[in-house]
């Protein structure tokens, strides 16, 4: 964690003024250990000091609850995505279906899609239900494009579905995917949209561009995946939130939140 | 004058040094043969050591861009290596794009679980 955010600090430098997004495809706040015992706090904190824009809900974030994640999801500074997890007395979805990011005048479309098993774990699934990608697509996409230059799927329902909602909706510019933990060697290409996807456990990190025209419209990409090897140093500002949570969950009066060790 | 055919024969310089050369070989044959299985036991070493740590060895590999579409993809995975690069977020060679034109740079990651420290 601390070596991605100096991975991301770097690169930020890098780019001078360049239009930068910052996304996870899901499964990002519970998990192993601290994080979990924490409830997705740790994580939520961290990927906020590292200037996360967006993410999608995945199962694992469900595994303490949809009302737990929610409320994870009003503390934290990116946007937490779901279009097609509803609640099944409303049918209106506990997260932000989409999100539109403006970045140096290009408007980013943003959608998030959760996989259809994702609440298998979760206490309150009898709540809330999974609609189906495709349907969910036909709802939102044409919403999404009008106000996008961009638009980006970002996606927990893995490679297989991926494929076949790029085929289908060509307003899909760009597919983030996740669930499959196994990383690409190369972006996949359906109906002239990359879809990109990495491996588990933070080990990579995806560099995404997308040269846009004159009228922002999309003309070329290229995808690097960046190995986090000991070669980055640990950013010292979240080794030091990350050793604060882990001092706070090996306390006996620890609270759920960080600031018991503040 | 001389047949052109056996001008030189048996007294060209390459000649004698290729003969001399195919001896030579043939008495270190040996030591090379050991020089190269040191060599790869050192390769196969560095490439457990990267598999045990999660990462791959995963050499540049263009996507061929998808001709129907002007939207072309390429993908550059970093090859992780044993040794640190001077410059690990050495950022990719621009793409061309035409005037007027901006890069978005989305950076991403999945699945990472709250993983706080990957390999160790």
């Amino acid at each position: 964690m601390a070596r991605r955010a100096n991975a991301l600090q770097s690169i930020r430098q890098g780019i001078d003024d360049a239009p930068l997004l910052v996304l996870d495809a899901g499964n990002a706040l519970l998990g192993y250990g601290t994080s979990y015992e924490q409830g997705g706090a740790l994580t939520r904190e961290a990927m906020d000091l590292m200037g996360y824009d967006a993410m999608a809900v995945g199962g694992v974030d469900l595994e303490l609850g949809v009302a737990h994640l929610r409320s994870v999801a009003d503390e934290a500074g990116f946007a937490v995505l779901s279009a097609n997890l509803v609640s099944r007395d409303t049918g209106l979805p506990p997260f932000s279906p989409y999100v539109i990011i403006q970045r140096a005048g290009v408007r980013v479309g943003i959608l998030g899609l959760t996989e259809d098993t994702a609440l298998d774990q979760a206490p309150d699934a009898e709540s809330y239900e999974v609609l189906a990608y495709d349907a969910t697509l036909a709802a939102y996409i044409d919403d999404v494009a009008s106000q996008s230059d961009l638009v980006v799927l970002l996606s927990h329902v893995g490679l297989q579905d991926d494929k076949l909602l790029a085929e289908t909706y060509d307003a899909i510019d760009v597919v983030i995917g996740g669930r499959n933990a196994r990383r690409l060697l190369a972006p996949e290409s359906v109906n002239g949209t990359p879809i990109v996807q990495l491996g588990a456990r933070g080990e990579d990190l995806g560099r995404l561009e997308i040269a846009l025209d004159g009228d922002n419209r999309p003309i070329a990409s290229r995808w690097q995946v960046i190995a986090l090897g000991p070669e980055f140093a640990d950013d010292p500002e979240v080794a030091s939130l990350v050793h604060r949570y882990r001092v706070a969950a090996q306390s006996p009066t620890s609270s759920t939140e960080a600031e018991a060790a503040d | 004058m001389r047949p052109p055919a056996t001008r030189g024969r048996g007294l060209r310089p390459g000649h004698l040094a290729l003969s001399s050369e195919r001896r030579r070989f043939g008495s270190t044959r040996l030591t090379h043969s050991i020089r190269w299985a040191v060599a790869l036991s050192v390769l196969l070493g560095c490439a457990a050591l990267l598999a045990a740590c999660g990462t791959a060895l995963t050499p540049t590999i263009p996507l061929v861009a998808d001709p129907t579409s002007a939207f072309s993809a390429t993908a550059t995975p970093t090859l992780a290596s044993a040794t640190p690069e001077p410059t690990a977020t050495e950022p990719p060679t621009a793409t061309p794009t035409p005037e007027g034109a901006v890069t978005l740079v989305i950076l991403h990651t999945t699945d990472v679980f709250g993983q706080m420290d990957p390999c160790g």
